[in-house]
């Protein structure tokens, strides 16, 4: 037993090698010894222990990806934060701020904001246009109800069961009409719109899913 | 308001019941006609809130041509009730300035509080609408010999449309169809007195009880407070009113089999006119339009779009009352078209293009400087004033331009269907 132990940790640490080895080789692009870091944490380590990335997972640490709910966080505090401000008197203003969130919004691809956003960038009272008034034109009272209805089927795409027939926001369609009665979300629409509309439905989600993953 | 709260409300407005034979509906209807619409129930002669006293007779001048007064008379609506009002109050009058102060107060202020300029097109508009309305005001005084006062100027022109002779086919088809506006209007304050019912009190018991009801609205105590004895006497006060209003509505006695036969008249006429629809002629298509939309004719151009009204059936009081229910056209046709949707507000503005268009399309002046596009720049039908639309076509407006695809997708074929829908 005692003369066998060399052997076997020469046979271990040689297994070892060869796995490393070749791991690199199905991943030509991390070269060993590296560290896969953000750019910035990049600059300040010169030299690092060996990191293996793992088969099937984004190149991305759990260091990077712990930001991305804070930003996401803070977008949705920033929504809250200024509805909360809302005011009569500065209303151009508050509306410019809004557009400026929704752009913001819409280059992250959160849907979230975006549809928090939406919701309140639409002014009855003051002739004030939408962000996605000036993608596909449109008036607003037209664009709002569709606004909604691509919203919720983006939301549906990543969330199936928000758009189950059981839903309760199909309860008054079936009370209308008994033949809108067990339909899913986007049976109903198949149902309800007329052919430009489902057109205008389909651009509009084309437009709000420009950035999501 | 809807035309149903003003036919309930109307007896302000209208000064004088008046029958006459030119205004008398029976007339409206001739023999032909009643058989070719179904109307199985007799006419009943009510008083009509239209009186034809002292009425000008416009010698030498057409029908058509008095009908054009009437026509501008109800564009410059809102010109005349707002010089009214500045004369009243000794103030200058400039429409356009007028106007645009006035949109202000649905464009966003500006943060620092400035006013933007007027925009170009809306002054010359505003200022050519002016004009006209000037110029209408001039023949109103001459005809009716009237310098300030407060009377309809569009109901002036109407009694004469009432009254006067129609002489070619057109003519005659509009004075037909002015006198179902009226018999329309007629009708449905009617049928609602009827339902509210006639007093049985005497005229003293009914002075009596309205006395009553001032003298306890007198003991009430303004501002209770939170003092729970004040507010205790008021519940009380409150209650023995509220006994009083019940005694006064059971004294009244209503005629339901009557107001049930009106209301059938009145499905009868609503569907006969819709036969109209099926004209060529845009001026009395717009006439048609409104009755069919069940809407006051007064604003010629709210009539594109989806009417208020689902239908007389679905209209408060008349529930029981309606055996063939009417429902208004724009509202049918989007039952037509789209027979499951459950949102008929999305149908709104692409219908009302695609009506605007068929109407443009059947001669109806749609240029920049025609009826249509001017109403719609200055908001004379709908109070919402569309910059858009000023010193623009239709087809070239802004208005247009900014429809969707999917808009103008669904245009193309409404304005077919639309066509096969009125009947031509």
């Amino acid at each position: 037993m005692g003369n066998k132990a060399p052997v076997l940790i020469i046979a271990i640490i040689g297994l070892m090698l060869w796995w490393v080895f070749s791991e690199s080789q199905h991943h030509p692009e991390v070269k060993f010894g590296e560290l896969i870091l953000t750019e910035a944490e990049n600059k300040n380590v010169k030299t690092a222990p060996v990191k293996k990335p793992l088969k099937n997972t984004p190149l991305i640490e759990p260091e990077a990806s712990a930001h991305e709910p804070k930003v996401k966080d803070q977008l949705l505090a920033d929504i809250q934060d200024w509805i909360d401000r809302y005011q009569v008197e500065n209303r151009l203003e508050y509306h410019n701020e809004g557009l400026a969130m929704f752009e913001a919004a819409h280059q992250k691809g959160n849907l979230e904001a975006m549809t928090t956003l939406l919701g309140q960038l639409h002014s009855w009272e003051y002739n004030l246009t939408r962000p996605d008034q000036h993608v596909i034109g449109g008036d607003k009272v037209y664009i709002r109800f569709l606004s909604r209805y691509a919203l919720r089927l983006l939301s549906c795409q990543t969330q199936p069961d928000q758009c189950d027939a059981n839903k309760p926001y199909m309860d008054s369609y079936c009370q209308q009409d008994s033949a809108l009665c067990n339909l899913t979300f986007q049976q109903y629409l198949d149902v309800a719109l007329t052919p430009g509309m489902k057109m205008d439905v389909e651009a509009l989600m084309v437009f709000y899913s420009q950035n999501m993953d | 308001m809807s035309l149903f709260d003003e036919q309930r409300n109307d007896s302000q407005t209208h000064s004088a019941s008046m029958v006459s034979e030119q205004s008398n509906p029976n007339d409206a209807l001739s023999t032909k006609q009643k058989n070719e619409t179904d109307l199985s129930v007799p006419n009943h002669p009510i008083p009509s809130a239209m009186t034809t006293t002292e009425v000008p007779v416009m010698k030498g001048v057409s029908y058509l041509t008095v009908f054009r007064h009437y026509r501008q008379a109800q564009l410059c609506q809102k010109y005349i009730r707002e010089k009214r009002m500045a004369l009243m109050y000794h103030e200058s009058f400039d429409f356009p300035e007028h106007i645009w102060n006035k949109a202000q107060e649905n464009m966003a202020p500006n943060p620092d509080g400035s006013i933007d300029p007027m925009p170009e097109p809306l002054l010359q508009v505003a200022t050519s609408h002016a004009k006209k309305c000037e110029k209408l005001l001039t023949v109103w005084r001459e005809v009716f010999a009237k310098e300030r006062g407060w009377s309809s100027v569009e109901g002036d022109f109407k009694q004469v449309l009432m009254s006067k002779k129609a002489s070619s086919a057109k003519e005659k088809k509009l004075k037909e169809l002015i006198e179902y506006d009226q018999r329309m209007a007629d009708l449905f304050r009617t049928i609602f007195s009827t339902i509210e019912g006639t007093d049985t009190w005497t005229p003293s018991q009914i002075q009596s009880f309205h006395a009553k009801i001032k003298q306890l609205n007198g003991l009430r105590t303004p501002n209770p407070d939170a003092d729970p004895m004040i507010q205790t006497r008021n519940d009380e006060i409150q209650a023995e009113v509220n006994r009083l209003y019940q005694q006064y509505s059971e004294q009244k006695q209503s005629n339901k089999p009557l107001a049930k036969q009106l209301v059938a008249e009145l499905s009868a006429l609503l569907m006969k006119t819709r036969g109209d629809l099926k004209t060529v002629d845009p001026e009395v298509f717009l006439l048609a339009k409104a009755i069919t939309e069940v809407i006051p004719s007064d604003r010629p151009f709210a009539v594109f779009g989806l009417s208020n009204h689902e239908s007389l059936s679905q209209t408060p009081g008349l529930e029981n009352l309606v055996e063939r229910d009417y429902v208004p056209t724009s509202k049918a046709f989007i039952n037509t078209i789209a027979p499951h949707q459950g949102n008929q507000f999305l149908f709104f503005s692409t219908l009302k293009m695609a009506e605007s268009l068929y109407y443009c399309s059947i001669g109806g002046d749609c240029s920049a400087n025609g009826d249509l596009m001017t109403d719609w720049c200055l908001g004379l039908s709908y109070s919402k004033m569309n910059f858009e639309a000023c010193g623009q076509d239709l087809l070239e407006s802004e208005l247009y331009a900014q429809l969707t695809t999917g808009q103008l997708h669904d245009i193309n074929w409404m304005l077919t269907t639309l066509e096969a829908f009125y009947g031509q």
